[in-house]
């Protein structure tokens, strides 16, 4: 190769190096790349709401049922008080899916599973939920010690429905200890029927299980992110 | 080698090691990860993820605490004095313990209607607003909630560190991650994407990826709105107040500094110049949470809870053309633990904002990382433990959360130790 050609080729290489640098830089700061592309999604309208559907109507549960589901949520953890009145359904969580509250006890020797912090349920008082008080705006909601059950103590035991088939679904596992709501269950309700709920200003419809509770009427009502008792008024 | 050969070699690695500049060049690396924002008045400590220099991210974190009164343009009705009354978890710009209330009704066809507030004994009124403010400047603007608003809701502070490197995510690339989500759930997951306009670019909608509701797709439309939502202080994109009882500063309020710059300016850089939240790095390492970190994938966690995401390129134009992405946010990895998609996983709160009437119920995921700053949980702050919070998601979530049960006791043990190392 003569040395004119080899001149030419470095040239040519550097050259050739600079280019491509130029354009890496021209791609990294210059708005060579692409502005974001406009996605052809519609924007949201103000349509009306997927009107919320019924919860779907489904038999009344049997004691077998009632029975299969609570092993299938708690296994061996929880025993139902066995009779006709210590289970009640509705939507209770406002989800249009149909739930089941029944009465329980935890089984003797199983009490450290109930309370187990990483059991596959959530313990709570109905007695001490926390509701936003309706005077206050900007709140601080108090931190509470995470209730425990008691040997031989009676609760709710709760299973979120999850679709149509409501809490009989095999995916429905959503489920909920309380504490203090164990009472005479004297049916259902919905929520916005009561006036102390409508005070409240929550952020769900649901249906409310009302109880005699020590001898007081009252109501077991979900807050949006917990269940709490609430004497009756007037 | 002859010498003949010698030129040919040499133009051969010239071009490789330009070739080898480039690729370096367009690689993605990891966002810059501190918390760096120290509460301190004097902002020593600031350090910024390089988009500014520390000098003007200190300024610009300033003015993010300054305390607003009346003169500046405070109220009438507002909730703080400063963003970082709120902002402040552990470092400024950060998270708090403070959640706000939003109110609203239904009417007869199931549609969320926002409320019409009574202020001054009933002879003025805040229309059309869900939001409602803790304080006012003047008695007459205590805000009365009327009782026929049966929607009462808590929403937490949010964090907003590190959300440069959110809003320099493509559109598409949410998009993307919207429409993988039923084919890896066996479509249980649908995350909602919704497009939401610009204040700075009239007429022109993005991707919404900032507030429980994903109201806002740009960092400077979100503090313009925070700006006059949460201190009452109108700028030039957000110029009117919610009411005027009481209000004697002209609008807008804000205005343009010897820089031409504006506070929501200032607001916007300082978050744009934000590190993202840190793991903490020793928790993350041992084998516990590593463990975790696989279960949180293996169980499903991370369809929402996206654990990495590449930001757009430098030079993209987003924002309707309002911004273009700098150098130190462009093609960065973060890892935010959240596809800044609307879900519906039972904890929704019923209000509607820019989404539409089906987005009532849904919530944006919940960005973990710094996470293990925050003890109470969920958008109302009102779950306590990592197990409760996971328990409490249901809807789109109940087959994720359900495998979620089906973990023995160390697994889960583990999963948390991950989570509480982000």
């Amino acid at each position: 190769m003569s040395r004119a050609k080899s001149f030419l080729l470095v040239r040519l290489a550097l050259a050739t190096a600079a280019l491509i640098a130029l354009q890496a830089c021209n791609h990294s700061s210059n708005g060579a790349v692409p502005a974001e592309k406009p996605i052809a999604v519609a924007t949201p309208q103000p349509s009306p709401a997927a009107s919320p559907t019924a919860t779907p109507k489904l038999p009344p549960p049997s004691q077998a049922e009632v029975e299969a589901a609570l092993h299938r949520v708690f296994g061996d953890d929880l025993v139902a008080i066995a009779n006709s009145q210590s289970f009640i359904a509705g939507d209770f969580n406002g989800d249009q899916s149909e739930d089941l509250a029944v009465i329980a006890r935890p089984t003797a020797g199983k009490l450290d599973d109930v309370n187990n912090e990483l059991a596959n349920w959530t313990i709570q008082d109905a007695d001490k939920a926390f509701i936003p008080p309706p005077g206050k705006k900007v709140v601080v909601p108090p931190k509470q010690e995470r209730p425990r059950v008691a040997p031989g103590e009676q609760v709710l035991a709760i299973i979120h429905g999850f679709g149509p088939s409501g809490w009989r679904n095999p995916d429905a596992r959503q489920a909920y200890i309380i504490k203090h709501a164990a009472a005479n269950f004297q049916g259902t309700a919905p929520s916005v029927s009561q006036k102390a709920i409508r005070a409240m200003k929550l952020p769900v419809e649901t249906e409310i299980i009302k109880e005699i509770r020590d001898n007081k009427k009252g109501f077991l009502f979900w807050t949006g992110g917990a269940y709490a008792w609430h004497p009756e008024q007037g | 080698m002859t010498r003949r050969k010698l030129p040919l070699l040499l133009c051969i690695a010239t071009v490789a090691v330009a070739l080898a500049i480039v690729a370096i060049a367009q690689t993605a690396t990891p966002a810059p990860a501190a918390f760096a924002t120290p509460l301190n008045n004097n902002q020593s400590g600031a350090v910024s993820n390089g988009f500014t220099t520390n000098a003007v991210f200190a300024a610009d974190e300033a003015i993010f605490m300054e305390e607003e009164d009346i003169g500046d343009g405070l109220g009438p009705v507002y909730n703080a004095r400063s963003c970082v009354d709120c902002h402040a978890q552990p470092n400024v710009g950060g998270t708090s313990q403070v959640t706000e209330l939003r109110i609203g009704h239904t009417d007869g066809a199931g549609n969320f209607v926002n409320p019409t507030i009574t202020i001054n004994d009933g002879a003025n009124t805040i229309p059309n607003r869900s939001l409602i403010n803790d304080r006012s400047i003047c008695a007459q603007d205590s805000a009365n909630v009327p009782g026929a608003e049966t929607i009462r809701a808590l929403r937490a502070t949010t964090n907003v560190l590190g959300d440069g490197f959110v809003e320099a995510i493509d559109s598409n690339t949410l998009l993307s991650i919207a429409n993988a989500q039923p084919g890896q759930s066996g479509g249980q997951i649908a995350g909602t994407f919704i497009q939401v306009p610009l204040s700075e670019a009239p007429g022109q909608v993005r991707a919404g990826r900032f507030g429980w509701k994903n109201q806002q797709a740009s960092l400077l439309s979100f503090a313009a709105d925070a700006y006059v939502n949460e201190q009452g202080v109108t700028s030039r994109l957000q110029p009117n107040e919610s009411t005027t009882v009481c209000d004697t500063v002209a609008d807008p309020e804000d205005h343009n500094d010897a820089n031409g710059l504006a506070d929501i300016d200032h607001f916007a850089r300082f978050m744009r110049a934000t590190q993202v939240p840190p793991v903490d790095a020793t928790l993350a390492a041992t084998s516990d949470a590593q463990a975790g970190a696989s279960l949180f994938n293996a169980i499903g966690c991370n369809i929402c809870h996206v654990t990495s995401i590449t930001t757009s390129p430098a030079g993209t134009v987003i924002n309707g053309g309002a911004f273009t992405v700098p150098a130190a946010l462009g093609n960065k990895i973060i890892h935010p633990y959240s596809d800044f998609l609307l879900h519906n996983v039972g904890t929704g709160d019923g209000v509607v904002q820019n989404g539409g009437q089906a987005t009532a119920n849904m919530m944006r995921t919940v960005p973990l990382w710094g996470g293990r700053t925050r003890d109470r949980l969920m958008h109302d702050l009102l779950t306590f433990t990592r197990n409760d919070a996971i328990l409490r998601h249901a809807g789109e979530a109940t087959g994720v959360i359900n495998n979620y049960r089906s973990l023995s006791t160390t697994q889960k043990n583990q999963l948390i130790t991950f989570l509480q190392s982000l």
